[in-house]
This record gives structure tokens, sequence and C-alpha cells, in this order.
């Protein structure tokens, strides 16, 4: 592996998207803010409420009510090392045209068709997502290439209600997702294809499983 | 016997994380496992990520993939919060 000085030499011209500023979404930017990336374009149509303050890192008393993507770039931006540009809106084809020269999405999603949307975007425009969800006290990582179509294999079925969750799992899967991001773009050795990056919080384990 | 191993909700709401049954393939589990504990329909268990012995049960026969004794089943809910 390349000195920590390497990757983010390697890494200060990438520019990537964040899809979702919620859960798994606000603790990504909260991450990358501080990598010294290009650019992050910050998506999510959704306003904080209540019901977020206990997982989603940017979500308190003062930004009740406002969008997400806004918080979170402003937030981004605060930090003064990478650029973050809030898009209001929730991911769909219309914005394909604007990140497609991006180097990689990161899916911070809650449902499943965004996911698989993310998935086409990645195959159209050859960029690679980092993908990641939780449930309950579980979460999962994968980095799907274009090519690998590892979400469609993931999500063949129909969505299971989510299980309420706890501040502990996003931050966790957030970190992964981040971290496979920088070695992603500073090409280094991350998750190969199919391979399901899994952490089990209620028995505190970890595991790679190929799908 | 078959050795089921559990993870995401499942895990959580069923409240085990191993569970051992005979069954002739992955159709007859899943209606096992309702039988057995019915916090989930069979319907739902259909949208499940499931490996047999580390394999992909979309790669095999899927729902008619057959089960031996000693063989290892992995079933997840297919988490999609974020």
């Amino acid at each position: 592996m390349e000195s920590i000085e390497d990757i983010k030499l390697k890494i200060s011209d990438k520019t990537i998207a964040v899809i979702g500023a919620g859960g798994l979404g606000g603790y990504i930017i909260g991450l990358a803010s501080r990598l010294g990336l290009a650019k992050i374009f910050v998506f999510d149509g959704d306003l904080f409420s209540q019901s977020n303050i206990d997982r989603q890192l940017y979500c308190k008393k003062q930004t009740l009510g406002k969008n997400k993507a806004e918080v979170a770039a402003e937030s981004c931006n605060e930090v003064g090392v990478t650029e973050a540009i809030a898009v209001t809106g929730f991911f769909n084809e219309e914005y394909f045209e604007l990140i497609k020269d991006v180097d990689c999405v990161i899916d911070a999603t809650d449902n499943i068709a965004s996911r698989l949307l993310l998935e086409r975007f990645g195959e159209l425009y050859n960029v690679p997502i980092i993908h990641g969800a939780i449930d309950g006290m579980y979460g999962h990582v994968a980095v799907v290439r274009p090519g690998e179509k590892t979400i469609s294999k993931l999500y063949s079925g129909e969505e299971i209600k989510p299980g309420k969750t706890l501040s502990f799992v996003p931050s966790l899967i957030a970190s992964i997702q981040v971290s496979q991001m920088a070695k992603l773009l500073s090409g280094e050795k991350t998750l190969s294809k199919g391979e399901l990056f899994i952490v089990d919080f209620i028995a505190s384990t970890t595991k790679v499983i190929n799908i | 016997m078959i050795k089921v191993e559990f993870f995401g909700l499942y895990r959580l709401n069923y409240g085990m994380a191993e569970w051992e049954t005979d069954a002739k393939d992955i159709n007859d589990l899943l209606k096992k496992l309702h039988h057995y504990n019915s916090f989930y329909t069979v319907k739902e268990l259909k949208n499940s990520i499931i490996l047999v012995n580390g394999k992909n049960f979309m790669d095999l026969k899927k729902y008619r993939t057959k089960l031996n004794p000693g063989d290892e089943v992995f079933i997840m809910s297919p988490a999609s919060g974020g």
C-alpha cells in the first residue's frame, strides 16, 4: 500500500457524488469532507425531521425543516478542504448528465429502486459505485464496477420493511464506504467483484461473502 | 440436518443467529422457517439473499435448489436502508 500522503495526493483531483445525505450520507460527507477531494456533489430532496435526529449526523434542532443536501454541503464547505455542491432533488435520470464525469458515486440511498437506478447510471457512464446499505443492527458494503452488476444480484426481490437502526450502524458502514472510495480512487486494492463486506452488530462480527 | 445462518433483520427479528432443520430444497426450507417462526411470510422470505454452501442460489436452481444433510445455507434480508 502507498503512503497516506500518496493516497491524499492521488485523490486530490477527484470528484465524487454522494446520493443521499441522511443516515449513511451524512457520515459519508462528514468523512469525505476532510479527505481533500476536488469536489463532492451531494444529492437529497428530503428535509430533516425530528425522526432523523437519532442517527443522521447533520440533523439537529437548528437544521430541522432544512434540506439535507444543503446542510451537508454547507458543513463540508465550512471544513474548507473539499468543495461541495448541493443538489436539492431526489436523484433521477435527469441528473445523469450533471454527474456523468465523476470518478465515483457513493450510494447512500434508502430504497431498492434508487440503488438499481444508480447501478444503471454506473453502467451507462462507466462510473464505479460504492454501495452500502443498513437495516437494524446490520450493514454491508460492496464496490460495484461497471459490468459487475452486484446491486442487481443483491436486490432481485422486493423490499422488506426496513428496521429501526442506531447511529453507530450508519457511521461504521459509511466509514467503510469512504475507505473503499479513497482506496479505489488512489489505485489501492478494494473489495473485489461480487464481494460483500457484512457487519453484524448483534454478534459483533464482520465477514466477506461472495454473492 | 441443514445448518441455516441468518443475517440482517432476520437475525434481529428471529432472535437467533443459527437454526438447524431438514428440508428437501430452498422452497421447503422457507416454508419450514415460516412454520417455525411466523414473523415473515414465505412471500417476504422469497426476497432474501440466499447462499447454499457459499454459492448464490440464483446461480443454482433458485427455489428448487436441492438441499442435503450437512449443507450450509446463509439467509440474509435485503437490507435497503440508508
